[in-house]
């Protein structure tokens, strides 16, 4: 086996060993605590959420778009920049107070309050459902790919122990951050993310040669318009391009859980801070090695292992291994995490709401191991076959997932007129349009992106019968209230304000 | 410059240059949301404690500080 | 908590941690539910917030301000949740997180918090036992009381795991059935020279929410 391999095994053990071994008192979790409570400060908050985007895609997607589409890749990265601060701006503040006026715990049953209706719960957890199945494969893929590269064990058999040590790691109480803080992993990656970088760029002999060697290769590379060039754009595939990460984030439930947990929305403002800044320095890197690994490793048959091998090439062995070990363990959080949120939906949301209500706990927890390795199993069997490529299935995902979810949560904390029937409809029709789009090749004919159209089609879904069903089915009093209540922050003086209980409005006497 | 032709280096710094301003606009819009921050240090009865609730007897009042 | 060999006005005596919520009837707070089918018990829970302390947190942000609190009450469910943690290679469980864990689950919302103290309760109060038909149909509802159940077993699951290592088993196991109880709070209604207000002031730990407040 080679160095890479060990020092892989190294710090896997050692993380293990950690995590085994001790006790993990630390930050506590949110669910539940009324007031005041240890808060995670901006920086880890802000960290938090980008470790949703570093995952096998930043390393295996993004690498293969810069290698194969060169700087047209970049719009990805020029809607992704902006994703966090916009996640926080349009739906933080606002998202958690209602959650908190509402008493939600969970980004669905969130919803089902918002809208009062069974149905939202059961169209809105198999449709996360479907769209985490897709996302875990991505990552089953990432790290069967990754693993492969190191340490050379041929592709099947690197996925089934990846996918082993996932779930292995799930069912263990899934907590990985016992073992792993997302906080120390993130900051491996970066690091990791940015001294490939740096040696890249020192391989190439700088930004501008580098620029000038892909250049000679194929000019079109350097313009934003792909690899035909002007006459070939795609303005439509432009504009998905930018909303599936800036505005694609706000429709996944796992992100918008942060958004109720925060304690303090003042928060916000200086995790946005945070996430902007960091997001500027490390998500156009994994796009720049690829690009620059034309010029570096002409001849790649797969280009998702772009940044892989470059790393291998311009890494110092020691440095190749922690680095790998940083990105699989990153792909094996996100995996996790990703595994039991499905589990927990299987198993609340769907299977005691609606078969069994009172499910006893060991039932419970079965459930969602269950729905876990029947996950993991048919994860495993797509992603053996003919794997897709981690970039599409990542980019698919999150595009149905905002398409369905992104005007739904948005109306819920803006637009006191969103309804039941509003929101049903927009979600169905978000999720069809993008998905019917996307499996049609459409997108070649007309050049519009998927998640254009389903944003387009569930925003004006959840208008135009919201509006039309005012009478019928009007928005309960009770979340009118709240909403007015969540908008409020001018009116009564700031003085005032300064720490109020929010979790109160729910025990105000009705005569009061 | 960089070996690039000009739209792409006005695309690749103009909007990430565009997200910063937001930012700063929405950090300077929203200077008013530490109005709602829960009080600092007046932990209440239903808080997290360290390590989770004392179960074993004890007063029962709750150990924060009444501001 | 009323111990059943103590005599009847023994809300001073502190709590024995062990028991939760199932000691034996002694009768005097039953009340009847709304189909009058099963007497269930609803209890107070003893409030350290007074009246005066409630008006004096509404001076603090209206200052100089003339106030009067009134007394409220909102229904919660009071689980006593036994907590074991055992480790893979271990055959008995240790109690874990001082063993007993207190949840207070909001009736109304369903939503779960963990109580760092232990619930002391006392009589009901006349004007707790008149508007006690409000809350009647909430106190016989089984559904209501499981559901209560189950989410302050899962919040108690959530809060255990994260501080266990990995691998540990968890038993959870309730000390009796949730009880139903009322939580004080104080609305306090008053002016100053430049605004009205009305505030609900928490009766456990005095926080304050606005409800409504104007210019004068």
């Amino acid at each position: 086996m080679n160095i890479e391999t060990w020092f892989l095994i190294i710090y896997f053990i050692a993380m293990a060993g950690i995590g085994v071994w001790t006790v993990r008192i630390g930050s506590q979790g949110s669910e539940g605590y009324l007031l005041g409570g240890r808060s995670l400060g901006p920086a880890v908050t802000a960290l938090r959420l980008q470790s949703s985007s570093m995952s096998g895609y930043m390393f295996l997607g993004a690498g293969s778009l810069g290698y194969t589409q060169g700087y047209f890749s970049l719009w990805y990265a020029m809607g992704d920049i902006g994703g966090g601060v916009l996640n926080l701006s349009i739906l933080g503040r606002r998202m958690r107070k209602l959650s908190q006026i509402l008493g939600s715990l969970t980004s669905i049953g969130y919803l089902e309050q918002r809208y009062p209706s069974k149905w939202i719960r059961l169209i809105a957890a198999p449709i996360a459902l479907f769209c985490i199945f897709f996302y875990v494969m991505s990552q089953f893929i990432a790290g069967g790919r990754g693993l492969e590269m190191v340490t050379g064990i041929p592709y099947a058999w690197a996925l089934l122990v990846a996918v082993g040590v996932i779930v292995f790691y799930t069912f263990l109480g899934g907590y990985l951050a016992v073992a792993y803080t997302d906080f120390v992993q993130a900051i491996i990656m970066c690091v990791g993310m940015v001294w490939i970088l740096i040696g890249t760029l020192q391989a190439v002999g700088g930004f501008t040669a580098g620029n000038e060697a892909v250049g000679e290769i194929n000019p079109n590379l350097l313009t934003m318009w792909g690899p035909g060039g002007y006459a070939d754009v795609q303005w439509g595939v432009i504009v998905g391009a930018v909303l599936v990460f800036s505005i694609g984030y706000m429709g996944w439930p796992h992100v918008n859980v942060s958004h109720m947990a925060m304690k303090k929305p003042s928060v916000a403002r200086a995790a946005s801070l945070y996430a902007t800044g960091f997001n500027l320095l490390f998500i156009p890197a994994p796009y720049i090695v690829g690009i620059m690994a034309l010029v570096i490793l002409p001849g790649l048959d797969n280009p998702e292992l772009a940044v892989f091998q470059v790393a291998d090439a311009v890494l110092p062995s020691f440095a190749v291994g922690i680095v790998m070990a940083g990105i699989m363990a990153a792909i094996m959080s996100t995996a996790d995490a990703l595994l039991l949120q499905s589990g927990t939906i299987a198993s609340q949301d769907l299977f005691q709401r609606f078969v069994k209500r009172d499910m006893s706990e060991r039932a419970s927890v079965w459930v969602s191991r269950f729905t876990v390795l029947i996950l993991a199993a048919v994860g495993y069997v797509v992603a053996v076959g003919d794997p897709p490529a981690v970039a599409e299935v990542v980019i698919f995902s999150t595009t149905v997932l905002g398409a369905a979810f992104v005007p739904v949560y948005v109306a819920a904390a803006w637009w006191k007129k969103a309804n039941v029937p509003g929101a049903i409809a927009s979600m169905v029709a978000g999720t069809v349009s993008s998905v019917g789009w996307q499996l049609s090749g459409l997108v070649d004919v007309t050049g519009i992106d998927p998640m254009g159209v389903g944003i387009v089609t569930s925003t004006l879904a959840i208008i135009v019968v919201s509006l039309a069903t005012q009478r019928s089915y009007p928005v309960p009093a009770h979340i009118v209230e709240a909403l007015e209540e969540t908008a409020k922050i001018g009116p009564i003086p700031a003085r005032m304000l300064t720490g109020q209980n929010d979790a109160l409005s729910s025990q105000v006497p009705k005569d009061a | 410059m960089f070996g690039l032709p000009t739209t792409t280096v006005v695309i690749i710094f103009g909007i990430p240059a565009l997200w910063v301003v937001y930012t700063l606009v929405f950090v300077f819009l929203s200077r008013r949301w530490g109005a709602e921050d829960a009080a600092g240090g007046a932990p209440g009865p239903l808080t997290d404690g360290p390590g989770g609730p004392t179960g074993t007897g004890g007063l029962g009042h709750g150990t924060g500080d009444r501001s | 908590m009323r111990d059943p060999t103590s005599s009847a006005d023994s809300a001073d005596q502190p709590p024995n941690p062990m028991r939760g919520p199932e000691l034996d009837e002694d009768g005097s707070d039953a009340i009847e539910s709304g189909d009058g089918r099963r007497s269930a018990r609803i209890l107070r829970l003893t409030a350290p917030v007074t009246a005066a302390e409630a008006v004096a947190v509404f001076r603090r942000k209206l200052p100089g301000a003339e106030a009067e609190a009134r007394a409220e009450v909102h229904p919660f469910w009071w689980c006593a949740i036994g907590v074991r943690t055992r480790g893979n290679f271990s055959r008995r469980g240790q109690p874990a997180h001082g063993g007993i864990v207190h949840v207070l689950v909001n009736a109304a919302t369903g939503r779960a918090a963990i109580a760092d103290f232990s619930p002391r309760t006392e009589p009901l109060t006349i004007s707790d036992r008149h508007s006690a038909s409000a809350w009647s149909h909430l106190v016989g509802d089984d559904a209501g009381r499981a559901d209560a159940e189950r989410a302050a077993r899962n919040l108690v699951r959530t809060s255990v795991t994260r501080t266990v290592k990995l691998g540990m088993r968890i038993e959870l196991e309730q000390a009796g059935q949730a009880e139903f109880v009322l939580k004080p709070n104080w609305l306090v209604t008053g002016a100053n020279s430049t605004h009205t207000a009305t505030f609900l002031v928490d009766g456990l730990d005095a926080s304050h929410y606005i409800v409504r407040v104007a210019k004068r």
